[in-house]
């Protein structure tokens, strides 16, 4: 039953095709069941093949199988998806026009308005798909966009990630995980539970009234499970989550050589160099990043093993970087908004085509990596091309924040403000430079600077109270703030960006 | 393959053991297609009850459990240490264990010694991966931990999303509004397995957004192919559910908009007024389900012709002890709630006689007035202990001492005493606490502002979005006549006994 299981498995990745759940679970039992007896994922015979089957992996063979997939992909949408057949239909593309991936720039491009809008249509009607899993993530007009998947999506996702982390080694049944991405409405904290879970792994979510003091105390502290290794061996954790946790244990006087942890992985935010340095610098292990977006998660990037790159998976989408003005293909080591065609079966409720990031990249102009993997890879993340703001893990668009400043009758109203963040030796600092009405006295602005702490949409987060961020609010005379963020008209966000330079993140 | 799975899934069922998952997952898929074109679940048939032969006859259900237990016993004595230990204390073996009458013999499991020993509940038996920690109030203040496998947790979803289907309560058509944390829960998360499982899409709110967030998203439209336009289902807790009601009146929604079908409520017992409230104004019936954390299996559902709670006597044996003597009272006089959760549905950590402090009336007739024969709670009467419910969590005087002890215009250690008030507008929490000296009104209005920001339960979602509200008096020294036991856990135990 188990090589039915792998054969078939094998032979439905190599035709494109998502393997049946049912298979992969019987694998992933396999080889929970191998690394519970000390022993490797698969046999090391095995793995050398495996091992050899990616190697053989050639550029050609890459784009080969991405032309197949982009392909069945237009036509797919184009058949069940409303949004995508009118769009196509308005653009005058059918699928036949789509033989190559040179023919991807004819496809509409779609954003995320179009999404928040209209997120009904980017389900696919195709018969028998169930929306099961809702998970959200912020959009340009205040309200989250709403990204919907199958049970059977989510269990694939989860079980090929169990696969994944059992056979590179740190997923396991003695592993101890401490994950810091908060589950549900969130795609990551969601997926890497179910993983673990599959993995036999032991998932610890530290509870959101603990402190900074109790996350460096359950990293250190010595558990007796029968199987499981004495001390958190895995942490997930966002950049500004694990800055702020690295500076408490250093004041606390922790030995960090006395920690268990031998995996970080950081999802959510990019990674500084500094942050690098100082997990190097205490924890003595190399950190881990992870780069996707909510809305187009199956295609997601690593951190290359030999290099600073991240590598996307180019089996699951097709990543482009685009001029942000004329949305053309921009010549790779130029930076350009990074943009994401989520393959069919991989997404099969809400594919996407052509998903404009807003994130600003540099794609590597050698489809060849120095560890010797043909893939796109990212060489750096140069910022966004919009106003959205990361503070901690969660994305701020100009619509929610000025929409909770309404409340201070003292602002210039409607809101004019900018958000920016900073890292500082304690922690991510999010700075809010905002208009007030006239002078008030200093004992007014204290206390309405407070009230705007409390009450601001950022200090309902968690991230916030345990000082991870610290929110810093700077009140300015009426009209000094030069470019404020636009707020209140959704058209002057589009416009402003326009107007925006390229390197003024 | 289907009538293969069915017939296992039965036979595992009559013979008391834990059916094989992906059997259920196949049942579960043949269910959703069906209610997909608008038929029910499943055939009305009788065979489609296999878990339920048993129920209607009291002797069957008898013989059934005394299998259980026998089983249970024996599973307990060879792979949880301390078990193991305690019954050769007590000079016990499992072949002594034949009846339910044998219960007796047992040892009784304390939540202390969970809390101390827990790495001494857990099975050996091979293969067995602890995954999932669940966690919940403990009595020394640190949280207590229990823990389940992959394997179990995929049961209880797979169990809970036919019984769903079957019910009625949840389809591919349906969206649920899930209100209760998927981290270290259990609850929540089985929930949101179970209605995924039978196709429902499962809006997780959990701890986010405000009162007028969860008001808005029961009546907002969505259009999501294949689902009904608004949320069908609700899950939360009874204060929760009181607030966010509240909350919907002073909005001035109509709640006719609404589309919701059911309520289902945990963590806490309902009560006649909450119950009245949501018939006049959601128009749905409340159900009620009772259960704790860390026994997992032992948990009783409300019956759909009385107010009694049926507990699942196939999953578990449950018995009424006296407070002090700890012996089993007839049923039909008030006692503290013990439970048995039967191995193979409770595997990672079964519990023999586990003692919830809850304070039962158990009904003295077998057999309930839908026909059922099961043991069901008549009333839950109050607890035996000093645990206070805050929103659908506990805490025990040590976790609420320990929290006021930076505060140092308090005696300290602190004299405290915590009770809770359902008002108008929601679950009021209210501390009684001594200060050393008395302070002037600004110090009084500071002192009480950092403890309601630095007490305990101040972060819990309940608190943050106004569903519980907190309310802190300050009483001179001296003042408060029965403080709660703090600092010292044998005044805990000693006043238990009072």
């Amino acid at each position: 039953m188990l090589l039915l299981s792998m054969l078939r498995t094998g032979y439905r990745y190599w035709r494109g095709q998502r393997p049946h759940v049912e298979d992969m679970e019987q694998i992933a039992r396999y080889m929970r069941n191998r690394r519970a007896r000390g022993l490797l994922a698969v046999p090391a015979s095995l793995a050398g093949q495996m091992r050899g089957f990616g190697g053989s992996r050639t550029s050609k063979r890459v784009e080969e199988l991405q032309t197949r997939k982009l392909r069945k992909t237009v036509e797919y949408v184009y058949r069940y998806v409303p949004f995508y057949h009118e769009a196509m239909d308005a653009a005058g593309v059918k699928p036949i026009d789509i033989r190559s991936l040179a023919d991807v720039h004819k496809l509409p491009i779609t954003r995320r308005e179009q999404l928040c809008e209209n997120g009904s249509a980017f389900i696919s009607r195709y018969p028998g798909l169930i929306p099961a899993v809702a998970v959200q993530t912020g959009g340009t007009t205040g309200k989250p966009v709403q990204v919907c998947m199958t049970n059977e999506e989510l269990q694939y996702y989860a079980v090929g990630e169990a696969i994944t982390g059992m056979m590179t080694g740190w997923l396991g049944p003695a592993e101890i995980m401490q994950r810091h991405f908060s589950s549900e409405p969130s795609i990551s904290g969601t997926i890497i539970t179910a993983a673990a879970h599959k993995a036999g792994t032991l998932v610890i979510v530290p509870d959101h009234s603990d402190t900074l003091d109790d996350h460096v105390e359950s990293i250190f502290c010595e558990r007796d499970i029968p199987g499981k290794k004495r001390k958190v061996s895995l942490l997930m954790i966002a950049p500004p989550h694990l800055w702020a946790l690295t500076r408490r244990a250093e004041e606390m006087g922790v030995d960090f050589s006395q920690s268990g942890l031998h995996r970080i992985q950081t999802g959510g935010a990019t990674v500084t160099a500094d942050l690098k340095q100082r997990v190097l610098d205490t924890w003595g292990i190399a950190l881990h990043e992870g780069y996707g977006v909510t809305e187009a998660f199956t295609v997601a990037a690593g951190t290359c093993d030999q290099s600073e790159r991240l590598h996307f998976t180019d089996m699951t989408g097709y990543a482009e970087a685009l001029d942000p003005k004329t949305g053309e293909p921009v010549p790779p080591g130029e930076p350009g908004v990074l943009t994401i065609t989520t393959f069919y079966p991989d997404r099969e409720l809400m594919p996407l085509l052509r998903y404009w990031t807003g994130d600003l990249v540099i794609l590597s102009p050698e489809r060849t990596c120095a560890c010797g993997i043909p893939t796109t890879q990212i060489v750096r993340i140069v910022g966004r091309v919009d106003h959205m703001v990361t503070v901690g893990v969660r994305n701020f668009y100009p619509q929610a924040i000025g929409d909770s400043l309404l409340g201070f009758a003292e602002l210039v109203l409607p809101p004019r403000f900018t958000l920016r963040t900073e890292q500082r030796r304690d922690a991510q600092y999010a700075i809010l430079d905002v208009e007030v009405k006239e002078d008030i006295s200093a004992g007014e602005r204290e206390r309405l600077v407070q009230r705007i702490q409390n009450g601001i949409i950022l200090s309902r987060y968690w991230e916030v109270r345990i000082g991870v961020v610290n929110l810093v609010v700077n009140l300015h005379s009426p009209g000094s703030i030069e470019h404020p963020f636009p707020y209140k008209h959704a058209d002057l966000v589009l416009k402003q960006r326009e107007e925006r330079p390229l390197t003024g993140e | 393959m289907l009538l293969l799975a069915m017939l296992r899934t039965a036979i595992s069922y009559g013979s008391g053991r834990r059916p094989r998952v992906e059997d259920m997952e196949q049942i579960i898929r043949y269910m959703r297609q069906r209610r997909e074109r608008g038929v029910g679940a499943a055939p009305s048939s009788r065979a489609w009850r296999p878990e339920r032969w048993a129920v209607g006859n009291p002797d069957r259900v008898r013989v059934l459990q005394a299998r259980q237990l026998r089983r249970t016993v024996e599973y307990v004595y060879r792979y949880v240490p301390f078990y193991r230990q305690a019954m050769d204390a007590v000079g016990v073996k499992p072949a002594d264990i034949r009846w339910q009458e044998d219960v007796r013999k047992l040892p009784i499991t304390r939540r202390d010694q969970l809390c101390e020993h827990t790495e001494a509940f857990i099975s050996r038996y091979p293969g067995l991966v602890p995954t999932l920690p669940v966690y919940t109030g403990g009595t020394t203040g640190k949280s207590l931990e229990v823990y389940l496998t992959t394997d179990e947790l995929r049961y209880y979803a797979a169990a809970r999303a036919i019984s769903y289907l079957r019910g009625g309560l949840v389809g591919p058509q349906s969206i649920v509004q899930l209100h209760q944390s998927l981290d270290n829960s259990m609850e929540g998360l089985i929930t949101s397995m179970a209605g995924r499982l039978a196709g429902a899409l499962v809006l997780s709110i959990g701890d986010k957004g405000t009162l007028d967030d969860h008001v808005e998203s029961i009546l907002k439209e969505r259009h999501i192919p294949g689902k009904s336009t608004k949320v069908t289902g609700l899950v939360t807790p009874p204060s929760h559910l009181w607030a966010l009601t509240q909350r919907a009146e002073e909005m001035g929604v109509d709640f006719q908009e609404s589309d919701l079908k059911w309520i289902i409520t945990g963590g806490a017992t309902v009560s006649e007024d909450l119950r009245k409230r949501v018939s006049e104004t959601w128009g749905v019936r409340v159900f009620e389900a009772y259960g704790l954390r860390e026994v997992v299996t032992g948990s009783a559902y409300q019956c759909p012709r009385s107010e009694r709670l049926h507990f699942s006597d196939t999953g578990a044996y449950a018995e009424a002890l006296d407070p002090q003597t700890e012996e089993p009272l007839p049923a039909g006089r008030p006692g503290v709630l013990a439970v048995t959760t039967f191995y193979p549905y409770r595997e990672l950590m079964p519990f023999l006689r586990y003692r919830t402090e809850d304070l039962v009336v158990l009904s003295p007739d077998p057999v309930c007035v839908c026909g059922r024969s099961t043991t069901q709670i008549l009333d839950i009467v109050g607890r035996a202990d000093y645990v206070i419910l805050v929103g659908e969590n506990t805490f025990y005087p040590q976790a609420i001492g320990d929290s006021l002890l930076a505060f140092r215009q308090l005696v300290l250690p602190p004299r405290f005493a915590l009770r809770t008030e359902q008002r108008q507008d929601a679950q009021y929490v209210i501390l009684d606490v001594e200060v050393d000296h008395p302070l002037g009104p600004r110090e009084e209005h500071q002192l009480r502002q950092r403890i309601t920001k630095g007490i305990v339960f101040s972060h819990h979602w309940e608190i943050q979005c106004g569903s519980v509200k907190l309310e802190v008096n300050l009483c001179p020294a001296g003042s408060i006549a029965r403080p709660f036991p703090y600092k010292h856990q044998w005044l805990v135990l000693d006043r238990r006994g009072d």
